[in-house]
């Protein structure tokens, strides 16, 4: 089963277009959503929430059209956006009341054990809260409903490192269960490095690329040699380079590389940069 | 079971996998018919994704090296003796096939190759 | 829904609680001011309740809120009612606060029943009025089109004379058909009003 299919998907607004976009996450899966500012990542997710209304294309969460009964939908996903609209006043005691009418399946134990997990007070007002802590309220109640999915918009943004590799790890965890996934969108990238199994690139409205993560970091390499030996390779292998008064720096496909030309491995990170500067 | 992955040196994580499962049943640590963890679990615990370690328990088992019992999990195989054999057999060829690519890209002659070799061979 | 009610009641007590506060003050005040007054103490009331609604959109728009609940289960729809319910619940409490206050401490005085009927009508009728502006244009930009289409109809009802009148309402407002035929209309107004909300709103981009 798959638990998001997103077949032919257009908005257009003055200077974007989403282009089509295609994107099938599975079950039991990660997918991290990749992409510079504008790139059009927040505008997936609010299309995929239906809080925008899509030009053409199909949308479907767990196998459901998700402009058919978004309600039903909503039990099943977990949804943490950048911002967190709890009204100021409360206190996670008093947001717990509000969701544990509105979610049927609100779990009040898995709560309790969240809000500790994440050091959060049941008692103090929202409006005090640093902005991670209400981040961490946000993924606190987007995991106490028994969701299926996971949608999440930079949801470890302002948060230490201590913290988000914790809260990267409640999300790996999450996927344990084969009928759980999580897409998370983020330009964290070295958190995404960690927990994704896919990986996808957007830039201005298109899918770059979609793949599996641990097949692309194989299939790429940096390469660090002078300008005349990048020269020398098949240019359609080098995805991205910088050159310096020192040498060159390059990401290339490591079969085109012959063994004699040391290639060290590219993280996430830099196999994004390379690629997006390059795409530009 | 002991699985160390290096992100740093380069070689694909299934293959660490795989390599070290491998080695493990072929010395015995793993015994016959034990089980192995899920490939979920595995990948939970050694944060790597799921479908790599999916490749690594396809690439065991498509050389013999483990079973499947739908519902129940994956199993250490019998040892073959014979594939044992096999395997390693197959890995001197590799290795001979990296000695002649690197011989050639430095300008090796045939006899000073043999020549190495039979000087690693004394001094054992 | 009942989450969404229990939220929206949260804000209400928490924000609009110097609301009650002039309601009661008013209460005790007009028991020193006669009849006359009457009208004045009954009507400022409800319409203050009657802006409870318009506020808490706008809390829920400076709060967040309005992005935040689509990542709750509820529909479009049942994020208007509650608003519309709360609307007509705090309409209804000072009601019954003035219903009490005339009935417990001056009974048989002139026509309470009208008053109340007018101030009913009053109350619902603003909040009918009001809410689609602001469920179409989100609180900021629909109050602002809002106060100007209140301010164009001023100006042109004055133009027809007819703000005259309404100073002059006094408990004896009308007979009981004319109150029944306008509160009947005003009820028609606040449940066609109910249903332009939540068809502006499903249309609402976020």
């Amino acid at each position: 089963m798959n638990a998001l299919e997103i077949k032919d998907l257009c908005k257009s607004y003055p200077g974007f277009y989403l282009d089509h976009l295609n994107l099938t996450l599975p079950c039991g899966c990660i997918m991290g959503l990749l992409g510079e500012n504008g790139a059009g990542k927040s505008t997936v997710i609010k299309l995929i929430l239906n809080m925008i209304r899509r030009d053409s294309g199909s949308i479907k969460i767990l196998e459901k059209d998700n402009q058919s009964d978004l309600r039903l939908i909503k039990e099943d996903i977990g949804v943490v956006l950048d911002e967190i609209g709890i009204p100021g006043f409360l206190t996670a005691e008093k947001a717990e009341n509000i969701m544990r009418k509105t979610f049927r399946n609100w779990d009040s134990s898995a709560y309790a054990d969240n809000l500790k997990k994440l050091s959060l007070p049941k008692d103090k007002a929202f409006k005090d809260f640093s902005k991670g802590m209400k981040m961490k309220l946000g993924i606190a109640i987007a995991l106490s409903h028994r969701p299926k999915l996971l949608i999440l918009d930079e949801p470890t943004s302002g948060l230490d490192p201590v913290v988000r590799d914790e809260i990267i790890n409640m999300f790996s965890e999450f996927t344990r269960e084969e009928n759980h996934a999580v897409l998370i969108s983020s330009h964290i990238i070295s958190d995404l490095e960690k927990i994704c199994d896919y990986v996808a690139f957007l830039h201005k409205g298109k899918l770059f690329l979609c793949e599996e993560k641990d097949l692309l970091m194989e299939q790429y390499g940096i390469l660090r040699c002078t300008p005349e030996q990048l020269r020398e390779l098949d240019p359609a292998a080098i995805k991205g380079k910088k050159e310096s008064a020192y040498g060159a720096e390059a990401l290339v496909l490591r079969s085109a590389v012959p063994p004699y030309m040391p290639l060290t491995p590219a993280d996430l990170e830099q196999l994004f940069i390379f690629m997006m500067k390059e795409a530009k | 079971m002991h699985i160390f992955i290096d992100n740093k040196c380069g070689a694909p994580i299934y293959d660490q996998i795989y390599s070290q499962i491998k080695a493990q049943i072929i010395s015995g640590s793993l015994q016959e018919d034990e089980m192995l963890p899920s490939i979920r679990s595995l990948a939970k615990d050694l944060r790597i994704s799921v479908i790599t370690t999916k490749r690594a328990y396809d690439e065991l088992e498509k050389e013999g090296f483990l079973y499947t019992i739908a519902g129940k999990g994956c199993f250490v195989a019998p040892k073959n003796v014979e594939l044992l054999r096999e395997e390693n057999l197959k890995k001197i060829e590799e290795y001979m096939e990296k000695i002649l690519k690197l011989a050639g890209s430095c300008n090796l002659s045939r006899d000073d190759l043999m020549e190495m070799f039979r000087y690693y061979i004394t001094e054992e | 829904m009942t989450g969404l009610l229990l939220k929206d009641f949260y804000t209400t007590a928490k924000y609009c609680r110097s609301f009650l506060f002039i309601v009661l003050v008013f209460l005790a005040v007009s028991f020193f001011s006669g009849d006359s007054a009457d009208t004045f103490f009954t009507f400022y009331p409800i319409i203050l309740s009657s802006m409870i609604p318009a506020s808490l959109l706008a809390y829920d728009d400076a709060e967040k809120w309005t992005i935040y609940s689509q990542t709750l289960p509820c529909t479009r729809a049942q994020l208007v009612s509650c608003k519309y319910i709360t609307g007509l619940l705090s309409n209804l409490t000072v009601l019954l606060i003035m219903a009490i206050r005339f009935t417990v401490f001056s009974p048989g005085e002139g026509d309470y029943l009208s008053l109340l009927t007018a101030a009913l009508i009053i109350g619902i009728t603003a909040q009918a009025v009001i809410l689609p502006f602001l469920f179409k244009f989100g609180a900021q930009k629909g109050r602002i089109i809002y106060i100007s289409v209140i301010m164009l109809f001023c100006i042109g009802c004055s133009s027809l004379s007819l703000l005259k009148e309404i100073p002059e309402l006094s408990p004896g407002i009308g007979t009981f058909q004319t109150m029944f035929v306008i509160a009947s209309a005003a009820i028609l107004l606040y449940a066609a009003s109910w249903l332009l909300s939540i068809a502006f709103y499903k249309k609402r981009q976020l």
